[in-house]
């Protein structure tokens, strides 16, 4: 020992630094990645951030205090319930915040203040604290909450306002379309986003603007937009609903109601999709598909947000029959 | 068209010594030789404390199994034989030598006796082995076992110059300031498997290591370079032979099933001063870096001689350090205290500050991001293999695939939410070979 502590005193006489007599041991990797919870999340509020601003442009400041209630309630409630659980405070990683944001942004900017509230309560504790907090929750909290809120209070959550040059809408473009009529505005309203909807979900711009963020970032990948929206298109162009429409029947469809929301952002939530590239793509397909089953024979003119809860029950399912063939267990050079 | 593998990481390089010459470290006070440096059976000493010994001289062999002898790094005497707990647990045993700084050469030190076409190639082997030459990138296995195992069954050589670990710039610096060495390395184990064909694997971006090979290389229908894409982990064995065969390997077997065989470049480098100076392994090139050094350098050091003397040799500290990693930063090992000495496999040591430590204070968390699975170079699912082995389902584990494990430390590296997966998916790989021993026994 006195030799270390000789030879630890030569390089201190050297450079005024010590080598401790025990250093920190730790398994390898020594190197990480920066990609951390907190900065994948950060990267999904920015990708949010264009919807956010249309909405506000179009609808008002009271879309914005209504996402900033969600936001705010939604942080709040998953401190408290972090705090009563006797979990560690982890509202840094800014989860709460995304879930905040993604429920506030799907709720139409009319509504209650007190909705966003109830809404929060119900993503953040019941669909994801109460079942393990982030990476266990079954399905996604933000459009569980959104499908909560329209069943309790289907009145508050058709509080549409109208976009700005779209003053005579008696019904919501969803609901048109399933009384088998094509809206009266240009489909250019829709892709641009000025019409009676949900805060975030008018623009096809402003979230593809997101999409393709998230996409440069690496925060997701490809595979479920690709698959939810050319499912869904899919059938739309082969299985109109107004005969003879095809292209315009299947673009009306696309560019109204919270489908490209939900394929492009809510439904590429981490916890709630498989981890395998395969598995991606039949998650996104059911969601396609079961968004049009919804569209055409539910009660509903909506369909996306319920597409994506059902396929987040079928998860576990789907990663079961995508595991990845191991390195060397491809047919021929099996042990 | 650089070849490349599925999965991996892109980790900043850290490659600061890139361009910095090996130097010859001063002769240093005292070295301490592990007696086991290889994969098999340790070594027992062949000389007693008070001894005198010269430089190659034979102070550890292996009687008789798979092992590899370990020479006299420098001349002197022996002073201890201490114990000293291995990495991985367990005891092992460091012959401490005092340096008397002459590097005075053993007497059997010669250069093998024959010429390569006059002789067998189990007389070269034994030379291998005689020589205590292991598999210098990590493995660490007996060269002369592979060599043993690849006659006859191999048609292929590669030669494996990359280094994907960040900061590791041994092989490079080797690449640059003694290709022949290299070659003729690789002559000689073409010679002595009696194979046609060989690779030479380098990493697609170093222009540099290919201008220094090429003009050596007399017959392009023999020995061709293959560039390979540069990513973590492009120098593991399993990943290089798929980039350059599209043949995969499974887990638990060998590139041999496929009629390859892999040595790493400083290996071949080895068998070359081996053969023809009959100097055994005693020295190897290290990088010492890190962020705590003073001055990075490239090291050609006697094996068995102490960090700390590294440090000081690099100008001391220039940061406060809180972790010695032996090896790459991927894959290395944490040291606990600076005497650790140097061994056969040291690629690089580096002193890291607190500035490497990523320990959060939220709770490492899986998200569920798929990261590891799109990462992992064995296409395995490490997060499944983690929940598994957390929650002691070791048949689980198993089941999907723990012993497939590389330990590249991919999955760690690239989870954002700082689950160490690795270390989690080596605890189960351990745990499923532990019970597949004990089922063994109970059926025995």
């Amino acid at each position: 020992m006195n030799e270390i502590n000789q030879k630890n005193n030569s390089v201190e006489k050297n450079t005024g630094y010590t080598l401790p007599s025990l250093l920190c041991v730790s398994p390898a990797p020594h190197i990480k990645s920066l990609d951390t919870t907190r900065a994948l999340m950060l990267d999904v509020i920015i990708a949010l951030v264009p919807a956010l601003i249309w909405g506000i442009f179009t609808f008002g400041l009271r879309a914005l205090i209504v996402v900033l209630i969600s936001v705010a309630s939604s942080v709040l409630f998953e401190a408290v319930f972090q705090k009563i659980a006797k979990c560690t405070l982890m509202i840094t990683d800014l989860s709460a915040v995304v879930t905040g944001l993604i429920l506030g942004l799907s709720l139409p900017s009319k509504v209650s203040f007190w909705i966003p509230v109830a809404g929060a309560f119900f993503a953040v504790v019941v669909a994801k604290g109460l079942f393990g907090g982030i990476g266990k929750n079954l399905v996604n909290p933000a459009l569980a909450a959104r499908v909560f809120l329209a069943l309790c209070w289907p009145e508050e959550m058709t509080r549409f306002a109208e976009g700005k040059t779209d003053i005579i809408s008696r019904a919501t473009p969803l609901v048109s379309l399933k009384e088998r009529v094509l809206p009266s505005n240009s489909l250019f309203d829709y892709v641009l986003g000025d019409y009676a909807g949900a805060i975030g979900e008018i623009s096809a711009v402003a979230l593809a603007i997101g999409l393709v963020y998230l996409l440069i970032r690496k925060v997701i990948t490809w595979h479920i937009p690709v698959t939810f929206l050319g499912t869904a298109a899919a059938l739309f162009f082969f299985f109109p609903r107004i005969e003879g429409e095809n292209g315009n029947f299947a673009l009306f469809s696309i560019f109204t109601g919270g489908l490209l929301f939900c394929a492009f952002i809510a439904a590429n939530d981490y916890s709630t999709t498989p981890v395998t590239n395969g598995g991606r793509l039949i998650f996104g397909a059911g969601c396609g598909l079961i968004t049009v089953f919804i569209r055409y024979f539910g009660a509903y003119p909506e369909g996306a947000a319920y597409a994506v809860l059902i396929m987040n029950l079928f998860v576990p399912l789907i990663e079961r029959f995508t595991i990845p063939v191991r390195f060397g267990m491809t047919a021929g050079t099996k042990k | 068209m650089a070849y490349t593998f599925k999965g991996g990481v892109w980790p900043d390089d850290h490659k600061y010594t890139k361009n910095i010459p090996i130097e010859e470290i001063a002769p240093v006070a005292k070295v301490s030789v592990s007696l086991s440096q290889h994969v098999g059976i340790m070594c027992k000493p062949v000389v007693k404390v008070g001894e005198q010994v010269r430089m190659g001289q034979l102070i550890g062999d292996v009687p008789g199994g798979l092992g590899c002898p370990v020479h006299a790094s420098v001349s002197g005497t022996i002073v201890q034989i201490e114990e000293v707990t291995a990495p991985r647990g367990g005891t092992s045993y460091n012959i401490v030598i005092e340096n008397d700084g002459q590097n005075t050469l053993d007497d059997t030190v010669q250069p093998f006796g024959k010429k390569l076409s006059e002789a067998t190639s189990e007389e070269i082997i034994a030379a291998v082995r005689a020589a205590g030459i292991t598999g210098m990138g990590a493995a660490a296995f007996p060269t002369y076992a592979k060599l043993a195992a690849a006659a006859g069954r191999a048609d292929t050589l590669i030669v494996n110059c990359i280094e994907s670990e960040p900061f590791a710039c041994a092989n490079h610096r080797l690449v640059l300031e003694n290709p022949a060495a290299i070659i003729h390395g690789l002559k000689i184990i073409m010679v002595t498997l009696g194979i046609q064909r060989a690779w030479i694997a380098v990493e697609g971006s170093r222009k540099e290591e290919r201008a220094a090979l090429q003009p050596l290389i007399e017959d392009a229908k023999l020995i061709e370079i293959k560039k390979v894409t540069s990513k973590y982990p492009a120098g593991s064995e399993k990943q290089l032979v798929y980039a350059l065969t599209k043949k995969e390997i499974p887990g638990g077997r060998t590139p041999l099933d496929a009629g390859i065989v892999v040595f790493n470049a400083q290996t071949c480098a080895a068998v070359y001063e081996a053969l023809a100076k009959g100097i055994p392994l005693v020295r190897r090139i290290v990088t010492v870096d890190g962020d705590c050094i003073q001055n990075p350098k490239n090291l050609l050091v006697p094996i068995g001689t102490p960090i700390s003397d590294l440090i000081e040799y690099c100008g001391g500290l220039s940061a406060q350090p809180k972790k010695i990693v032996c090896g790459g930063p991927m894959m290395g090992q944490a040291q606990w205290a600076a005497d650790a000495p140097v061994t056969k496999t040291t690629a690089a040591i580096l002193i890291l500050s607190e500035y490497f430590d990523y320990e959060s204070k939220i709770p490492p968390v899986c998200i569920r991001c798929g990261r590891c699975v799109r990462a992992c170079p064995m296409k395995l699912m490490p997060l499944k293999i983690a929940t598994a082995i957390e929650a002691g389902r070791v048949d689980e584990a198993a089941a999907f695939g723990a012993t497939d494990c590389i330990e590249c430390g991919t999955c760690s590296y690239i989870c954002p939410g700082g689950v160490p997966v690795t270390q989690l998916a080596v605890r189960a790989k351990l745990a499923v070979l532990e019970q597949r021993r004990n089922d063994a026994r109970h059926e025995g």
